[in-house]
């Protein structure tokens, strides 16, 4: 038997290079060997870092001492904790007031405006990018009308849903692929335009698209018709090769509100008539999609109703493994991709999922609240404990749902955020209080940030430091105001903090290392969208 | 040209010379003219090489890694997120004991790229393992005192939340 302790430093060192986070510290409860080794090597000690906040580092450029690296990360994490911004930038885009669609992704706004008061299917429309490091914008001039898009700009990728018009001629959907940075053709796209026709009869009265997420080489979006004849169907492609690799219909069993892609493989559907989360597999092109598991929700009463839910988790992209991505983004250099230093690991995402209870004989508005789980409570193994021949696995309610999750009240008087207000395990929402001073009511504006990362809340537990902003006693929604049929305790801890914003805003968004305050201002030629871009300290 | 190692045992084995040449010490040795004391011995015509600190069945197992790369570079740089090519991921494998072997030959023969190989090898094994594994996988001997270990215990309780022992 061989030993490894009589190896040399240098090759013991070579091997921890390759150990996972985890492992390493598990390595630290061995011996006083490794234990110190794996302490005192500062490189050790910044892999085990961000594995814990769960995040791979994609600086480029000169390479710093671990040590720094390691003081950066955790000055940044407590800017996060305590919502300090370094700085606030400011920009300014021309408007409108008709309507647009955006995404945030990885330091990129986009925007495009819609101009469907005058529908050419033929027509143009225009594009804004921001890259929120510099604050800078460019304005792209489209030869489409674009009714949805979403980015990703790891893969330097624009996915453009062509605006197909009030009352199309056929029920085919066009996915224009293209570069993000300057919305030509993309080059690794085999067929730049995917035709497919969603297959509903008669001329269709046209549909909105939902949730259209990337995952490495995949696109999938949900479609929803107008005819009330037709059912909502998820569409998933190959972005690369134009192949649709799955297509879902709502079935009796299985109702669609909006899906996330967990992963390549992985399909989460929320499902707002059954009360559940359903979770699918993607086998491939030639078979079905397979239904795994169904994650139930507490039951309702017959006289309530759930009469949504929404879905939200990003980064949506980043199921590519982190080598490949950390290879490409050093390879692509772009003014408008503003590289962040850290991006969140495909694996350390959180899901919230936005319900709404009302009851049929109250008309009052019913009650909103989020529901907060880890993306691992729908992850198969990777031994695989599924078995196609063995049907869909219900999850009961009290086997998931109480450890699992966190059910969490909207703040006070919260104002609909934008759809990206989740990042990571991080979420941002805004509320107004009015707050008395001096005798007068002034209203005040929040951004509140929860964070549900259990491997940090879990060691500042144990450490005993920095836990006044750990919620860990149960919450408990009444069995009177929500599902009717129990008081619903859930447990999963979480942080939280918030911040008083000076300038009053009417949407939030964030992504790694920002949070974007917008409003509408009226400017001398027209609407203005000024984003106001608060960014974690501390700025390399 | 070729040239014959011998093992520890005593064993010869004739390689072509880009074979050889994944060696670094063979290949000093080929080349230098100050053979290193104790690796070589030069015969009259061909060229023989004791590698006496490594026994037979490693160095085939390591021969057939340099005959794979005879004409191509391998990897000699990375990082926990490098991938590896299959091939070498199978060659490999998951015998703790032999990659330990391995390891300590290519260490002694000078092959950066079987060097990181078998360290991402042992690194994979290792993945996953609970701390008691790890020591019987490494013949590791748990040496804490016991007040170290009533710390440990308290950190242990935060590992064992998300270990996932096998």
């Amino acid at each position: 038997m061989s030993t490894i302790c009589g190896l040399p430093l240098e090759v013991i060192l070579h091997i921890l290079d390759f150990a996972q986070w985890k492992d390493l510290l598990r390595l630290t409860s061995t011996c006083k060997f490794f234990r110190s080794v794996v302490q005192e090597t500062s490189a050790l000690q910044y892999i085990i870092e961000l594995g814990i906040y769960g995040l791979t580092d994609c600086r480029n450029g000169p390479e710093l001492p671990y040590s720094n690296r390691l003081k950066h990360l955790q000055d940044f994490q407590s800017h996060w904790r305590t919502a300090t911004f370094a700085r606030t930038l400011e920009v300014s885009l021309p408007g409108t007031w008709d309507g647009w669609t955006y995404e945030l992704q990885k330091g990129v706004f986009a925007r495009s405006l819609l101009n469907q008061s005058d529908p050419v299917p033929g027509g143009s429309s225009e594009m804004v990018l921001v890259n929120l490091r510099t604050a800078k914008h460019w304005r792209c001039e489209l030869d489409l009308e674009v009714q949805d898009f979403s980015i990703d700009p790891d893969q330097n990728l624009a996915v453009l849903f062509q605006w197909m018009g009030m009352e199309p001629d056929t029920a085919e959907t066009r996915i224009h692929l293209r570069r993000l940075d300057n919305l030509e053709p993309h080059p690794l796209a085999e067929q730049v335009i995917v035709t497919y026709d969603l297959g509903w009869q008669d001329p269709p009265l046209g549909w909105t698209i939902h949730s259209i997420q990337i995952a490495g080489d995949l696109v999938g979006v949900l479609f929803d018709p107008r005819s009330p004849d037709e059912v909502d169907k998820i569409v998933v492609w190959n972005w690369r090769t134009g192949q649709a690799i799955a297509e879902l219909p709502a079935t009796r069993i299985v109702g669609l509100d909006s899906f996330f892609l967990l992963s390549e493989r992985v399909m989460v559907v929320p499902d707002k008539r059954q009360g559940s989360i359903h979770v699918f597999l993607l086998m491939g092109a030639e078979t079905r999609p397979v239904h795994w598991k169904c994650f139930v929700l507490p039951s309702l009463t017959a006289d309530r109703r759930m009469d949504r839910i929404i879905s939200r988790s990003d980064p949506a992209a980043s199921a590519i493994p982190p080598s490949s991505f950390s290879r490409h983004s050093r390879e692509k250099e772009n003014a408008l991709h503003p590289r962040p230093t850290y991006q969140v690991s495909g694996d350390a995402r959180l899901l919230c999922f936005v319900i709404n209870i009302f009851r049929l004989d109250a008309h009052i508005a019913g009650h909103s609240v989020h529901l907060y789980t880890p993306m691992d409570t729908f992850m198969p193994s990777p031994e695989g404990d599924w078995n196609p021949d063995h049907g869909v696995k219900y999850v009961p309610w009290k086997d998931w749902g109480p450890t699992m999750t966190r059910f969490v009240m909207e703040p006070a008087l919260a104002r609909n955020p934008f759809v990206t207000f989740i990042h990571g395990h991080r979420c941002v929402m805004a509320s107004t209080e009015l707050e008395a001073e001096d005798g007068h009511f002034n209203l005040s504006h929040y951004i509140h940030v929860y964070d549900f990362n259990q491997n940090a809340i879990r060691r500042d537990l144990l450490r005993n430091s920095k836990v006044d902003d750990i919620h860990r006693e149960p919450s408990t929604l009444s069995k009177e105001s929500f599902f009717g049929t129990m008081d619903v305790v859930t447990s999963l801890p979480y942080r939280s903090c918030r911040m008083r914003l000076d300038v009053p805003f009417e949407a939030l968004m964030m992504d790694g290392e920002n949070v974007i305050a917008l409003t509408q201002q009226r400017g001398q030629t027209g609407p203005l969208d000024v984003l106001y871009i608060h960014q974690i300290g501390p700025i390399e | 040209m070729s040239i014959t190692l011998i093992s520890k045992e005593g064993a010869q084995f004739l390689v072509s010379k880009p074979v050889a040449d994944r060696i670094g010490v063979v290949r000093d040795c080929a080349y230098g003219a100050d053979f290193w004391l104790g690796y070589a011995v030069a015969t009259d015509d061909s060229m023989g090489i004791t590698l006496a600190n490594v026994t037979s069945s490693i160095l085939s197992k390591i021969l057939v890694w340099c005959e794979h790369y005879k004409d191509m570079e391998p990897l000699v740089d990375g990082d926990s997120n490098m991938e590896f090519p299959e091939w070498d991921m199978a060659y490999i494998g998951h015998d703790m004991n032999q990659i330990l072997f391995v390891l300590e030959a290519a260490d002694y023969l000078h092959i950066p790229g079987l060097l990181l190989l078998a360290c991402k090898g042992i690194a994979d094994v290792l993945d996953g393992r609970n701390p008691r594994g790890i020591c019987d996988l490494l013949g590791i001997v748990m040496d804490f005192s016991h007040r170290q270990e009533v710390d440990m215990d308290k950190e242990n309780g935060y590992w064992r939340w998300f270990l996932h022992p096998t």
